[in-house]
């Protein structure tokens, strides 16, 4: 196996740095290369005003998005996660997007299963020539997370039995970075 | 010895001696009335290795998917067994051709380890029977009845296809028994998480869950590739919260209700509570059951122009 022993520590949330006062919602935006990426480039370079609280991933396609990584997500703590593809009919790989709306349709429902309010997640269409409508999607996921707080996070902590560095690298290593 | 011993026996011996089959998967007794284990009959003077009653938990389902590529088997299966084989059916996993499923309708099955919590002494256990959908034991002094909801598997409670939906010989008859409703989470969403996070905090990562489950047969598991980084080794809430909701996510439209990863959990987690709740989810959005029909498409590998998703 690779030695990459870095990555099997680190997988502590951020809820600690939710001291009051300075919290600010944190949101993982997992957008897809062809239309929302690009979307999102366009409110950019159209200088389209809206908050810098989303953290961007990037995917070659909406069906890119394995479900593990909107959990891995909330497992670290963002207090909210946002998913933006082509819309139906519009993918580049054809149909991507719509095994990706089964699969996230059913995650909005088990979110809740686990007790997370579908209000933390978002799931959406946005393409190439929607700046303005991604700047709106962003300014309002952002504002209606600011109410609803900080995520209390996933798991409560078990004794461990061996010392743990806190480390960021397992959070590199599948590319959902968040400081 | 019951009927349905007899009938297994018969068709055993039946399909060994024609040759139709190279090994009939069976239950053969175990080490207490209550238990069974798995056997692997080959020659036809063995069959009377094969038994059947209420203590056949195990899903043989998992041996069959071993047996691949080895030619013609044959299977004793009880209703969420025969299910499981149609998944891996539809997974092309096992071609149709290759498995004889011998189908019991199953009234349902003992968790040895609600003995105990029961009030029932399994060393003294001399004999254990099913009747009518009702349940038997003999401890030493003659047979009482005994309690259903107290000693079956928990999932078998719940089971609404106790009659195998896919079979090639059918032994026995519908039980005449209602499901019970199901389980409710806390309504109130932090409850919930909390709920989760309680339950999930005993889990020691041993995988019996997985190990047992006749849908986890991938080669490698997520929870294997350390080096990717999805899930760390350590027994900690978060990573035990990943690994738990990300198996549930990789069994959604699979899973089939069988209940062995909770019987066989050394931390009494629910896994059925989830795994239940994953599967309504999945009958509500798309209309879809795990393993009721082995010509179906698997539910999350092809989609409908108008399912349900984000306004455009
Ligand atoms: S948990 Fe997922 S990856 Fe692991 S064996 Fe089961 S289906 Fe495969
Ligand atoms: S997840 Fe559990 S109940 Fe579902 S098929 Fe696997 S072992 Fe059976
Ligand atoms: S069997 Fe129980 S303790 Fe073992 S990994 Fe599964 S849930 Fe955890």
């Amino acid at each position: 196996m690779a030695e990459t022993p870095e990555v099997l520590e680190g997988t502590e949330t951020m809820n600690g740095q939710a001291a009051e006062g300075t919290w600010e919602p944190k949101i993982l935006g997992i957008l897809c290369n062809w239309c929302s990426y690009a979307g999102a480039d366009l409110a950019g370079s159209a200088r389209l005003q809206h908050p810098p609280n989303v953290r961007i991933v990037r995917v070659p396609c909406s069906g890119r998005v394995d479900p593990q990584f909107v959990l891995k997500g909330f497992m670290r703590g963002f207090d909210g996660v946002l998913v933006s593809g082509c819309h139906p009919g519009d993918c580049h790989y054809a149909k991507g997007n719509y095994y990706a709306r089964r699969r996230l349709t059913l995650l909005t429902r088990f979110l809740e299963t686990m007790g997370i309010p579908r209000e933390r997640f978002q799931f959406q269409w946005v393409s190439a020539s929607e700046g303005a409508r991604w700047a709106e999607s962003v300014r309002e996921m952002t504002e209606r997370i600011r109410k609803l707080g900080p995520f209390q996070g996933v798991g409560r902590p078990v004794p461990l039995l061996i010392p743990v560095v806190a480390r960021q690298s397992e959070a590199q290593a599948v590319g959902v970075e968040a400081r | 010895m019951n009927s349905q011993t007899e009938q297994i026996r018969t068709e055993a011996r039946r399909l060994l001696e024609s040759g139709e089959v190279s090994v009939v998967i069976g239950y053969g007794p175990g080490s207490t009335p209550a238990r069974a284990t798995p056997v692997f009959v080959r020659r036809a003077e063995d069959v009377d290795r094969l038994f059947w009653s209420p203590a056949c938990a195990q899903n043989l389902a998992l041996y069959v998917r071993e047996q691949a590529g080895r030619g013609k088997v044959a299977v004793v299966a009880k209703g969420c067994d025969a299910r499981s084989i149609a998944t891996l059916i539809q997974e092309k996993q096992i071609r149709r051709e290759d498995v004889h499923i011998i189908g019991v309708s199953c009234s349902g099955v003992v968790d040895p380890g609600r003995l105990a919590p029961a009030g029932l002494d399994e060393g003294t256990l001399k004999s254990l029977a099913a009747e009518n959908g009702g349940l038997k034991a003999d401890c030493g002094d003659g047979e009482v009845p005994l309690e259903r909801e107290a000693v079956l598997k928990r999932a078998c409670l719940f089971c609404d296809t106790p009659v195998p939906p896919l079979s090639d010989t059918l032994i026995g008859e519908a039980p005449p028994l209602q499901p019970a409703a199901d389980q409710t989470l806390p309504e109130d969403l932090d409850a919930r998480r909390e709920f989760w996070a309680e339950q999930f905090s005993k889990c020691v990562r041993c995988y019996a869950c997985r190990q047992v489950c006749p849908a986890c047969y991938c080669k490698e598991c997520f929870t294997d590739r350390l080096p990717v980084g999805w899930v760390s080794k350590r027994i900690a809430g978060p990573e035990n919260w990943m690994y738990h909701t990300t198996r549930a996510f990789h069994l959604a439209g699979r899973c089939v209700g069988c209940g062995e990863c909770e019987r066989v959990c050394p931390a009494g987690i629910p896994i059925q509570t989830l795994m239940r709740r994953m599967a309504s989810e999945v009958d509500a959005l798309f209309g879809y059951r795990a393993g009721m029909d082995p010509d179906a498409e698997p539910v999350l590998a092809t989609y409908r122009d108008d399912d349900d998703g984000p306004a455009e």
